[in-house]
C-alpha cells in the first residue's frame, strides 16, 4: 500500500464496452478519470444512462472493465473489497431476514461470528435510529428505514470507502431531507470517503465537496464542481445563496449538456 | 411467467436437438446391442409406427378418441361456462360454488374413474365422464374470470346508455373476457385430452389408450413404442392447434 | 318514476340479503353449508340403490365408507399407498430443486435439458405407465416412478422460474460484500426462490396424486389399488365411490396444507 497521499478512489482513462445480444459493441463509458479523496464526499450527476451505476460497479469490484485503472486506497482493483462497502437504489435487503439479520449480513459474508455481527449490526442500528426495529421485518418498514438498514449494513463492515447509487432515489422528498443531514453526521464522525450517485442536483449540492458532471453516449465526465459551501451542513445551508447558487451552475452545466445532444452535437 | 417459460421451453435449439440425438442414438445402440424384451431400437419403433399408420390399425382407435374427447369437451365447454360465468356475475354464485370449483381444479379427479367404468360400463360414456371431469373445473374458473375481469369503464359506459345486466354480459363482458375463455378452453384440451388417455388406459379396451393396454400386455413393446408415440403427436397437435387458433381469433378480434 | 319502485326496494332488499351471506365469516359458511346440503340432497334423489352397479345414494356410500374403515381395509390400503405418494413427493422435490437451479443457472443445461420437462407437462404420462412396468415390473419403484414422472417437472419447471426471476440487486449486493458463488446460491438465491419453489411443490403435489391413482390402478400392489380392484370384482359401486371419494378429500387436505406453506412463504416476495 503507499502512503496516506494516494485518493480513496483513483479511476484512470477507464472505458468500457457492452456487447449487445445481436453482438454490437457500444462503448458505454469514454476514458472516464476521476478521484477522491481520503474523507471526501463526492457525488456523480448525469442524465439517465451516462454509466454512473456502470462505473460505480466497477468501483465496487463486482464488475470488470476493458481499460485503464482503477484503484481504491492505493491498490488496484481486482473484485470486492472489505476496504469498500455499497448502498443500493433498491435497498436490496433481503426479505426473510430481520433488521438485525440483514444489518449483519454484509459481516456474515467477511465470515465473522455470530455474537460479533450481532453486536456491531446492533451498534450501527442504533446509530441510523432503528435500535427498536432490530428483530422487525424489512416489510414492515417504510421506505426511509429500509434505506437506513441499508446503510447501517454498509458501515458495519467499517469500510473506508462508502459507494451509494441514488440511495435516496425511492424515498419521499421529506424523508430524504431528513436521511441526506444523517448521512452528513455519520460520515462527519468517521473518515469514510464517499462516492454517491444521484440525480438531484440539490442533493448533489448539499452533500458533496465536489460534484462531478457526467454526459451519456458514450459516458464521460464533462464538468466537476467545487462545492464551497462551510461543513458542517445544516438546514440553512438549503437556505444559503451560496447553495442556490452552485444548485443552479450544476443545472446550467446539465442542461447545456443535454440542449447540445438534443442538437446531435457531441458536448 | 409465460415468457420465462417459452425460453425454458424452446424446442429447437442445438443443444436441446443434440441431446435428443445422443438419446436416440444410445436408445438404437442398446436397443440393439443387448437383447432387451423392453428395449426395442429406436429403429424398430418407427417402423412400427410406420407399419401401423399405414395398414390404418390406428385410424379407427384415433378416430375413436377424438370423437369422445369432442363430445366431452363440448359438456365441459357448455356447463363449465354456465357455472364460470354465475359464479363471474353473482358474488352469492361465487361464494357458494367458488370453493367447489376450485377443489374440482386439484383434486386428483382421476380416483373417480373406476365408479365411471362401474356405472356407465366399459363404454364411450365412462371416457367421455372422465374428459368432463378433467376439463370443467378448468372452464368454469376461466370463464369466472373472463366475466369478472371486464374495465369497470367499460362497465360503466355501458350502464350510463342504459344498457341491463344481460345486454352488458353479451355485448361487453363475454367479448371482453375472450382471452381469458380461450386460455380455459386451451387448457381444457390439455386437461380433456390427459382425462381421456386415462380413461381409455384404464378401461383397457378402447381408443388409443386401448392400444397402449393391448401392445403393453402382451409385451409387443415396438408396437407400444409406437402408440406412445402417437399420443405424444395428438396431445401436442392438439394443444398446438388450439393455441394456434386461439391466437389467430386473438388477432382478428383486435382488429 | 313511481311504478318500479317496490321492485327497486325489494332489489335493495335482496341486496342487503346477498351482501349479508357474502361479506361475513359466518354468511359465507351458511351459503357454502346450504350449497352443500343442496348438493348432497341432489346426490340422495340421483342414487338409486335398488340394484348394487346403479349409482349409489349419498347414504348407501357413507355406510360403505363406515364399513371400509371399521374392517380397516381402507386405511391399511391408504397407509400403503401413502408410502409410495411419500417416497415419490420426496424425490420430487430433492430432484426437482436442484435440477430447477440448475436449469436457471447454466443456460446449457437449460437448452438441453428443460424441453424433457415441458414435454413431461404436457404428455399424458400414463401412456408411458407401460413402459415402466415392463421396465421395473409390479414394484413399489415402479409405482414411486410413475409418482415422480407426473410431478418432477412442475418443480423443476417453478425452480428454475422463481431462480431465474430474483432481483439482480440480490445478488450484486452479496457479491460487493465478497460472497462466493456457491454462499450466493445458498443465503441469497435459494431462500429467494423459496416462494416459486413452494408454488411448483403445491402443484406438483396435485400431479404426483394422479400420479399414485395411475400407479395403483396400473401397477396393482397392496394399497387401494387392489382394494378397488377387489371391490370392483364384487360390483360394489358405493365402496368404490366411497374410496375414491376418500382419495379426493386426503388429497384435498394434503393440498391446501402446502397451499397454506405457499401462503406463509409469500410474504418473502413481498419486498421489492
Ligand atoms: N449489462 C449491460 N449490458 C448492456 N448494456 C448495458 C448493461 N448495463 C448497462 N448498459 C448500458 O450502459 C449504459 C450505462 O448504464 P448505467 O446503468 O450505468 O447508467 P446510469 O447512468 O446509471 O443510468 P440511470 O441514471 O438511469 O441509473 C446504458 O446505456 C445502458 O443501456
Ligand atoms: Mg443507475
Amino acid at each position: 500500500m503507499n502512503g496516506p497521499a494516494t485518493p480513496a478512489i483513483e479511476v484512470h482513462d477507464v472505458s468500457k464496452f457492452f456487447v449487445s445480444a445481436d453482438g454490437r459493441k457500444t462503448r458505454a463509458l469514454d476514458k472516464v478519470n476521476l478521484s477522491v479523496g481520503r474523507g471526501e464526499f463526492v457525488s456523480i450527476i448525469g442524465p439517465s444512462g451516462c454509466g454512473k451505476t456502470t462505473m460505480l460497479k466497477m468501483v465496487a469490484g463486482i464488475l470488470g472493465w476493458d481499460e485503464g485503472q482503477i484503484s481504491v486506497m492505493g491498490a488496484p482493483v481486482s473484485g470486492p473489497g472489505p476496504e469498500r462497502a455499497t448502498v443500493f437504489q433498491s435497498f436490496a435487503l433481503l426479505p426473510w431476514l430481520t433488521v438485525l439479520d440483514n444489518a449483519a449480513f454484509g459481516l456474515k459474508m467477511r465470515g465473522e461470528d455470530k455474537a460479533t455481527r450481532h453486536a456491531k449490526a446492533r451498534t450501527l442500528l442504533e446509530t441510523v435510529g432503528l435500535g427498536d426495529f432490530a428483530n422487525a421485518y424489512p416489510t414492515e418498514l417504510s421506505g426511509g428505514m429500509q434505506q437506513r438498514v441499508g446503510l447501517a449494513r454498509a458501515l458495519a463492515v467499517s469500510p473506508n470507502v462508502l459507494l451509494m447509487d441514488e440511495p435516496f432515489s425511492a424515498i419521499d422528498a421529506q424523508t430524504r431531507l431528513i436521511l441526506q443531514t444523517e448521512l452528513l453526521d455519520v460520515w462527519s464522525q468517521t473518515d469514510l470517503s464517499v462516492l454517491f450517485i444521484t440525480h438531484a442536483m440539490d442533493e448533489a449540492v448539499f452533500l458533496s465537496d465536489r460534484v462531478i458532471i457526467m454526459g451519456a453516449r458514450p459516458g464521460h465526465v464533462t464538468d466537476v464542481i467545487d462545492v464551497d459551501l462551510p461543513r458542517p451542513r445544516t438546514e440553512e445551508t438549503r437556505r444559503d445563496p451560496r447553495f442556490v447558487e452552485l444548485t443552479a451552475r450544476v443545472w446550467d452545466r446539465l442542461r447545456g449538456m443535454m440542449a447540445d445532444e438534443r442538437a446531435g452535437t457531441p458536448s | 411467467m409465460n415468457r420465462v417459460l417459452l425460453r425454458t421451453g424452446r424446442w429447437f435449439n442445438p443443444p436441446f436437438l443434440l441431446s435428443l440425438a445422443v438419446l436416440a442414438g444410445v436408445w438404437e445402440i442398446a436397443g440393439r446391442s443387448a437383447d432387451i424384451l423392453t428395449l426395442p431400437p429406436l429403429s424398430a419403433v418407427l417402423a412400427a409406427f410406420a407399419r401401423l399408420w399405414t395398414s390404418g390399425a390406428l385410424t379407427a382407435p384415433l378416430l375413436d378418441s377424438t370423437l369422445a374427447l369432442l363430445t366431452g369437451l363440448a359438456i365441459s365447454l357448455a356447463a363449465g361456462s354456465v357455472i364460470g360465468i354465475g359464479m363471474g356475475l353473482s358474488r352469492v354464485v361465487d361464494v357458494a360454488v367458488g370453493p367447489f370449483v376450485k377443489a374440482g381444479l386439484s383434486a386428483p379427479m382421476i380416483a373417480f374413474v373406476p365408479v365411471f367404468m362401474m356405472i356407465f360400463g366399459i363404454g364411450s360414456q365412462t371416457r367421455i365422464a372422465t374428459v368432463i371431469a378433467f376439463s370443467v373445473f378448468v372452464v368454469a374458473t376461466n370463464a369466472a374470470t373472463a366475466v369478472r375481469s371486464t374495465d369497470p369503464a367499460l362497465l360503466e359506459m355501458a350502464r350510463s346508455f342504459g344498457a341491463g345486466r344481460w345486454r352488458i354480459l353479451g355485448e361487453i363482458r363475454l367479448p371482453a373476457g375472450a382471452p381469458y375463455f380461450l386460455a380455459g378452453l386451451r387448457l381444457g384440451v390439455a386437461r380433456g385430452i390427459k382425462g381421456l388417455i386415462n380413461g381409455e388406459v384404464l378401461i383397457a379396451i378402447m381408443g388409443m389408450g386401448g392400444l397402449v393396454k393391448k401392445y403393453g400386455t402382451v409385451f409387443s413393446m415396438d408396437q407400444l413404442y409406437a402408440v406412445i408415440l402417437l399420443i405424444v403427436l395428438y396431445a401436442a397437435l392438439a394443444v398446438g392447434g388450439v393455441t394456434l387458433l386461439g391466437r389467430l381469433f386473438l388477432t382478428e378480434y383486435k382488429k | 318514476m313511481t311504478s318500479n319502485a317496490p321492485s327497486r326496494q325489494a332489489g335493495a332488499w335482496g341486496h342487503r340479503l346477498a351482501a349479508s351471506l357474502t361479506e361475513t365469516f359466518w354468511g359465507r359458511l351458511a351459503l357454502r353449508m346450504t350449497a352443500l346440503a343442496v348438493f348432497l340432497a341432489a346426490w340422495q334423489l340421483a342414487g338409486d340403490d335398488s340394484i348394487a352397479l346403479l349409482f349409489p345414494t349419498a347414504t348407501r356410500t357413507f355406510q360403505a365408507f363406515i364399513e371400509l374403515m371399521a374392517d380397516g381395509r381402507l386405511p391399511l390400503g391408504l397407509l400403503i399407498t401413502g408410502q409410495a405418494l411419500v417416497t415419490g413427493y420426496a424425490i420430487i422435490i430433492g430432484l426437482g430443486v436442484p435440477l430447477g437451479v440448475l436449469i436457471a443457472r447454466f443456460p446449457l443445461a437449460d437448452r438441453a435439458i428443460s424441453p424433457y420437462f415441458t414435454f413431461l407437462v404436457a404428455v399424458p404420462i400414463i401412456a408411458i405407465v407401460p413402459v415402466v412396468q415392463a421396465l421395473l415390473g409390479l414394484t413399489f419403484a415402479a409405482r414411486v416412478t410413475v409418482i415422480v414422472l407426473f410431478g418432477i417437472s412442475y418443480v423443476v419447471i417453478n425452480s428454475a422460474i422463481a431462480v431465474r426471476r430474483i432481483k439482480p440487486d440480490l445478488i450484486e449486493m452479496a457479491a460487493s460484500f465478497g460472497a462466493r458463488r456457491f454462499t450466493i446460491l445458498s443465503q441469497v438465491v435459494l431462500p429467494a426462490a423459496v416462494p416459486g419453489i413452494m408454488t411448483g411443490a403445491r402443484l406438483a403435489l396435485g400431479q404426483a396424486l394422479i400420479g399414485m391413482v395411475v400407479a395403483e390402478l396400473t401397477i396393482v400392489g397392496a394399497g387401494v389399488g387392489s382394494l378397488i380392484a377387489e371391490l370392483q370384482g364384487r360390483f360394489k359401486v358405493a365402496a368404490v365411490l366411497a374410496v375414491a371419494m376418500t382419495i379426493v378429500l386426503i388429497g384435498l387436505c394434503l393440498l391446501s396444507l402446502v397451499e397454506m406453506l405457499e401462503r406463509r412463504f409469500n410474504r418473502w416476495s413481498l419486498v421489492k
